[in-house]
């Protein structure tokens, strides 16, 4: 999404609602996939996570009340779902991922929404969408600061934290 | 932007079953599903007009984790199950998924009449190059050198199956590649794959992060095909032929006709159709 024209208002929430809306449900898979493999600090941070863009996205919903958002198909959202930019990849989690690693998912997905909004901020000639995306970005910013100071309650994770005793590989 | 449906009455989302899936963090397979319930959501697909018919293995437990019509066929048998429903419901959009051990292995043979019937369905094969619900041996499209199982400590030795080939020589009369690694793109050539007559293959790349996590790194290694679906089979082969494995979208588009035999009896209880069966 980043080299995106915004054609009007309806089409930003339209596109920012599912942006939101997947990465609600995205928070929520890896949160189950961390209960599953008994990772519960993960899961916890997940689930505020999940809750956090809940609320996030039901402002947004607010705001499209009494719109007509247009439909726009999966294929013309660009993202890449294999890093994370504005929706976490499903290859993010990592079943022995720490606290520290979670936040930090959760950061690069905040930056990134945030530049991309920016970006729409700096494109567009329609003011209700310069007004809007500026507003989405300074959100984005705020909650990516404030992600950052959560994460520094957090030890940096050491070198070979992902190295499991009694790993998966195991063939007799 | 290109609509496949102005306006889908139920999202993606509502394609899900309440089952919560169990693959392993990080696994291709859960972006494989969500690229599923995008395509059904942008076809406007009535969730009881889908059948989603699979084999044995990891990917295999998608019909789970569907609101359609699911079976969870016999290992490698995901075609032949799926080519009966079809052909006795020509009316229900039938779609078979499972593994490459599942496909091209045990069901190899299945996958090859599969092509040659040209029975009107999409067959999806989520390629990992390794049978990971059997924690981690090699399959037939893994490389000769992957040594990492302790069953074939040197590698296999052995050429790996090339599915697309094998399609097109067999058949098949949509052929396209896929990747987990973009839910979005893969959507879209479901999308096509469902919608064109006849049988269509669907080979997705998708990660097995824990017995090959070196295939983290197919999402810098695969890229858009930079070519326009043929309908010409023998420029296909010759695409085909030539493939690094990571060229993505559409390569083939036939146009034979589906094969749908003409049903020749109706049955309306269930009694008249075990009549037939009594020795």
């Amino acid at each position: 999404m980043t080299a995106l024209r915004i054609a009007n208002k309806p089409e930003l929430l339209a596109r920012t609602l599912t942006m939101l809306s997947e990465t609600v449900e995205r928070y929520d898979l890896f949160a189950d996939q961390m209960e599953v493999v008994n990772n519960p600090q993960a899961a916890e941070i997940f689930r505020w996570l999940e809750q956090k863009q809940r609320e996030r996205t039901q402002v947004v919903q607010d705001l499209s009340e009494g719109l007509a958002l247009p439909h726009i198909p999966p294929w013309d959202y660009h993202w890449d779902d294999a890093i994370n930019i504005e929706v976490p990849g499903h290859a993010s989690a990592h079943y022995m991922m720490t606290p520290y690693h979670t936040l930090t998912l959760a950061i690069d997905v905040e930056q990134s929404a945030a530049d991309l909004f920016d970006n729409i901020e700096r494109d567009t000639e329609l003011p209700e969408v310069r007004k809007l995306a500026h507003g989405f970005a300074r959100e984005a910013n705020a909650f990516c600061d404030y992600l950052k100071q959560k994460r520094e309650h957090y030890p940096l994770p050491q070198a070979g934290w992902d190295e499991d005793e009694d790993p998966p590989q195991f063939l007799e | 932007m290109e609509n496949a449906n102005s306006c889908p009455s139920l999202k993606p989302n509502e394609y899900k079953s309440g089952t919560k899936p169990v693959w392993c963090p990080g696994c291709g397979d859960y972006s494989v599903l969500l690229s599923i319930t995008k395509a059904m959501s942008e076809l406007n697909l009535e969730p009881e007009n889908v059948a989603l018919v699979s084999g044995i293995g990891c990917s295999s437990r998608l019909p789970a984790y569907l609101n359609v019509y699911g079976f969870h066929a016999v290992h490698g048998r995901a075609l032949p199950v799926a080519t009966g429903l079809k052909v006795s419901r020509p009316d229900l959009t039938v779609l078979a998924a499972g593994g490459d051990g599942d496909g091209f292995s045990i069901g190899g043979n299945h996958f090859m009449h599969a092509c040659r019937r040209n029975v009107d369905m999409t067959y999806i094969v989520m390629d990992n190059q390794v049978y990971g619900m059997t924690k981690g041996q090699a399959s037939p499209t893994t490389d000769p050198d992957w040594d990492k199982s302790k069953l074939t400590p040197d590698g296999t030795k052995i050429n790996p199956y090339y599915p697309l080939v094998i399609a097109l020589a067999s058949g098949a009369n949509f052929i396209a590649r896929a990747s987990s690694t973009d839910p979005n793109g893969a959507a879209k050539v479901l999308v096509d794959a469902i919608r064109h007559p006849g049988f269509s293959f669907v080979h997705m790349l998708s990660p097995c992060v824990t017995f090959r996590p070196e295939q983290k790194e197919w999402k810098k290694m695969v890229r858009p095909a930079p070519v326009e679906p043929t309908t010409d089979a023998a420029v296909a082969a010759k695409r085909l032929m030539t493939d690094d494995n990571f060229f993505l979208g559409t390569l083939y588009k036939g146009n034979r006709p589906a094969y749908q035999p003409e049903l020749k009896s109706t049955v309306e209880h269930l009694s008249e159709l075990e009549q037939g069966f009594i020795l």
